[in-house]
């Protein structure tokens, strides 16, 4: 018989030995003994001359709660319920009632540190250190930003002064808006990174505002002018901005992915859609030219065969719709992380399209069948979902791991909730 | 009892997790780790971040600047905690208290729906109540303009000025015995051929050219104005405006950032929500309406009969199906009008004697 335990350094599970086979350290103080019951602190001098268990997972006391299932290194897990999550809501919508809406900013401070606490990596859970003060004042900026650019919109046809003048007041507000979409998603991805951690040591995003913008503009101007055909790249390019400028610690992100490598996914569900489109549109009209040649009285009777029809392509088409959204979101997923790397680590995704289409409609019939009170159930099975099957490979050096916490304001974030233009992704 | 617990410590400066021991001091924590340090954590400066739901570990932090953590996996350290320092209050999370604060998510939650239901039947009415007189008539007037001009383009109007004047001579009559009202009240007659007529803000009402071949006297259209009179007077379109922006927060205030599918439900929901206020409006309208056909001494038969024809020639909405629409149902608006018309004893003097109706109704052809 021999021990197995785990280097509480570099975290190498082992047979146990006097110093750790990966990393060196010397380990026999670490080998299991009982734990120590005393009824009062400890002093110092008087302590054991062996120390107590410190390896937690190796020898759980029988006073703990039955032990969470110690995830292999590198693993992701969402360990969150619906249940919890709906109390917590109920609890805000409660407290948002009364405060007349400020409480809201709290409220979703609270929810999001619920999602990074019940996420776990590697054994350690997430946590968000955002607060709802930060929340309510970034939302009061973006309100004044958002108003300015609205009421540019509204301004623009009363604006005195020929059709030229009112053109050029539109024209301008489309920019600012087209800039204000990237500027939004920057500002965002910059405020939540910074307010994430893991092992206490802070996420951040250092990429440059401006170098987003100019490529969001770039982008949306070549997609529009190439009929769409550049969108793969686009949505390429966008993820490697923010891959490649996100740290943990002073441990940087990289991203090693081409967007030439997922054009043909995007190829193939408009090869879908356009084979689909040939197929409803000449049988359709057959349908009711089939029904109209049997003359305006029949058409009566045959009403409701028509309907059919129409029913049935329109839900084939949203099925279709759907599931073409659903293929693309789980190849453009799992392309993006399996090119994710950190240091000599790197993400691999088992993101697949049948699951995920099976979680999207679940979700779908959940929010339906509860009046969208099941909201709660649907966000925690899409983290269990996501994070079940996202693994980081490989070591990271956490030694080597510096804390290199980067200030952030919350407005981006604040901005991102009016566009509506969650990214939504992140190493959390 | 247990004083001793094993735990991590997070220095903030690196992402090793230093196996430490943590021992519950009288008015701190002992926090010892393997590689030899030592510190004591004062309870007053101890933030407790996790450890509140099942299955989370403890997590207790430091600092502010460069923070730094225990994590403890038994939350029975929580328990044990406030078991042997009873005054730490609601620093720490105490896990035997789950029970209660599962109570009192119950209750909020009950609260809650009470809370949306007092404001949706009394909150919102009450505080649109309150805001509708602060809105200057200039910007109902000014809002009446723009909509007029796409519902009703100029060109569009039929009968010069001279010709509408029996129509003017009915709106005097029906406001005549008012007091005072502050609206410059205006009646479009525009060459579109729907059974409808619309009261826009600021006192402008447009009566399609449907509507007026349909009534067979003056007195019917003196009903149909007078309802949409009582819109502009009892200023319904500002109030549903206020309701549908208030409704739009309550809901955003209880749902959060909805998107997807969620967005749409929630969307239908207010709709169906501030249906009921305008079915409301409606009820208003048609017995204020009625009210002020009595007191201008015109025939009320006028009113229902329309109102009748409307019956029997719009498609009625299934019993079931009321909650849909904007207005209530005709059957019912009949049978109120005719009891607001059964109580009093006004005896109606025949409203343009002199004018051949059935003639001039069909102004829009010449």
């Amino acid at each position: 018989m021999y021990e197995i335990i785990r280097c509480p350094k570099c975290e190498y599970t082992q047979k146990a030995g006097p110093v750790c086979q990966s990393c060196g350290v010397t380990l026999a103080r670490y080998a299991s003994h009982p734990p120590v019951e005393s009824s009062g602190p400890v002093p110092r001098s008087s302590r054991p001359a062996s120390e107590p268990d410190l390896v937690q997972e190796e020898a759980p006391s029988p006073a703990d709660p039955p032990a969470a299932e110690a995830q292999p290194p590198g693993e992701l897990a969402f360990h969150g319920s619906g249940g919890s999550l709906f109390g917590i809501h109920i609890v805000n919508m409660f407290l948002t009632l009364l405060t007349l809406g400020v409480y809201f900013f709290w409220g979703k401070a609270r929810i999001r540190s619920y999602l990074f606490s019940q996420s776990e990596f590697a054994g350690d859970r997430f946590a968000y250190h955002g607060t709802g003060k930060e929340l309510f004042v970034g939302f009061l900026k973006a309100a004044v930003i958002f108003g300015a650019i609205s009421a540019l919109f509204k301004a623009g046809p009363l604006l005195p002064g020929g059709i030229f003048v009112k053109i050029a007041a539109i024209l301008t507000g489309y920019a600012l808006l087209l800039s204000f979409i990237p500027l939004a998603m920057v500002g965002s991805r910059r405020y939540r990174l910074s307010r994430s951690s893991w092992r206490g040591i802070r996420f951040s995003f250092r990429g440059k505002t401006a170098a987003f913008i100019k490529l969001f503009v770039r982008g949306t101007l070549l997609t529009m002018i190439t009929l769409g055909i550049h969108y793969p790249y686009f949505i390429t390019n966008q993820y490697a901005f923010m891959a490649n400028d996100s740290y943990f610690g002073n441990r940087k992100f990289s991203f090693d992915g081409n967007g030439k490598d997922i054009f043909g996914f995007y190829l193939k569900a408009f090869a879908i859609w356009v084979i689909w489109s040939v197929v409803a549109g000449t049988a359709l009209p057959l349908v009711l030219i089939s029904a109209g040649v049997a003359g305006e009285a029949a058409l009566g009777e045959k009403k409701s065969a028509v309907i059919l029809a129409v029913g049935a392509v329109i839900l084939v088409t949203g099925v279709i719709l759907l599931g073409l959204k659903t293929f693309l979101t789980a190849k453009r997923q799992s392309y993006f992380w399996d090119h994710t790397t950190i240091d000599s680590a790197r993400f691999r995704s088992t993101i697949e399209f049948l699951p995920l289409l099976l979680l999207t409609l679940g979700n779908f019939l959940i929010l339906i069948f509860t009046l969208g009170f099941g909201w709660s159930w649907t966000v925690a099975r899409k983290a269990r979902y996501y994070m079940s099957n996202l693994r980081l490979e490989g070591a990271i050096d956490l030694q080597a791991v510096q804390q290199e916490a980067q200030e952030a304001s919350p407005t981006g974030d604040a901005l991102e909730g009016f566009l509506d233009v969650d990214f939504g992704f992140g190493p959390a | 009892m247990k004083s001793v617990w094993n735990g991590h410590y997070l220095d903030g400066k690196t992402a090793v997790r230093q196996p430490a021991m943590i021992i519950v001091a009288p008015t701190g924590l002992d926090i010892r780790t393997e590689t030899g340090e030592s510190f004591r954590w004062s309870f007053h400066e101890i933030r407790q971040t996790q450890g509140s739901y099942p299955g989370e570990p403890v997590r207790l932090e430091r600092g502010r600047e460069l923070t730094e953590a225990i994590v403890i996996p038994d939350a029975a350290f929580l328990t044990e905690l406030h078991r042997r320092i009873p005054d730490l209050g609601l620093r720490f999370h105490n896990p035997p208290r789950r029970r209660t604060r599962l109570g009192l998510t119950v209750l909020a939650a009950a609260s809650t729906v009470v809370l949306s239901l007092a404001i949706y039947f009394w909150g919102i009415p009450s505080l649109v109540s309150i805001l509708t007189p602060l809105v200057p008539i200039s910007w109902e007037e000014q809002l009446g303009n723009s909509v007029a001009e796409g519902l009703a383009p100029v060109d569009k109007w039929c009968g010069d000025p001279k010709r509408m004047e029996p129509i003017e001579r009915i709106v005097s009559t029906l406001t005549a015995p008012l007091s005072r009202q502050p609206y410059r009240l205006h009646v479009i007659v525009a060459n579109v051929p729907v059974l409808n007529a619309y009261a826009l803000p600021g006192g402008t009402i447009v009566v399609f050219r449907g509507l007026i071949e349909r009534t067979d006297s003056a007195d019917e259209l003196a009903g149909v104005l007078a309802h949409e009179i009582q819109h502009v007077l009892k200023r319904h379109t500002t109030r549903a405006m206020l309701e549908d922006a208030s409704s739009a927060v309550l809901i955003a205030a209880v749902t959060g950032d909805a998107s997807g599918a969620m967005a749409y439900g929630l969307r239908g929901a207010q709709v169906a929500g501030t249906l009921r206020y305008s079915r409301r409006n409606e009820d208003e309208a048609d017995a204020e309406g009625m009210r002020m056909i009595l007191a201008a001494r015109i025939d009320p038969r006028g009113m229902i009969r329309f109102f009748e024809r409307l019956k029997k020639e719009a498609p009625e909405i299934p019993d079931g199906l009321t909650f849909l629409s904007t207005h209530p149902a005709t059957a019912d608006r009949i049978e109120k009008l005719r009891a607001i018309a059964a109580a009093s004893d006004v005896r109606p003097v025949r409203l343009l004697p002199k004018l051949d109706w059935k003639k001039y109704r069909n102004l829009c052809a010449a």
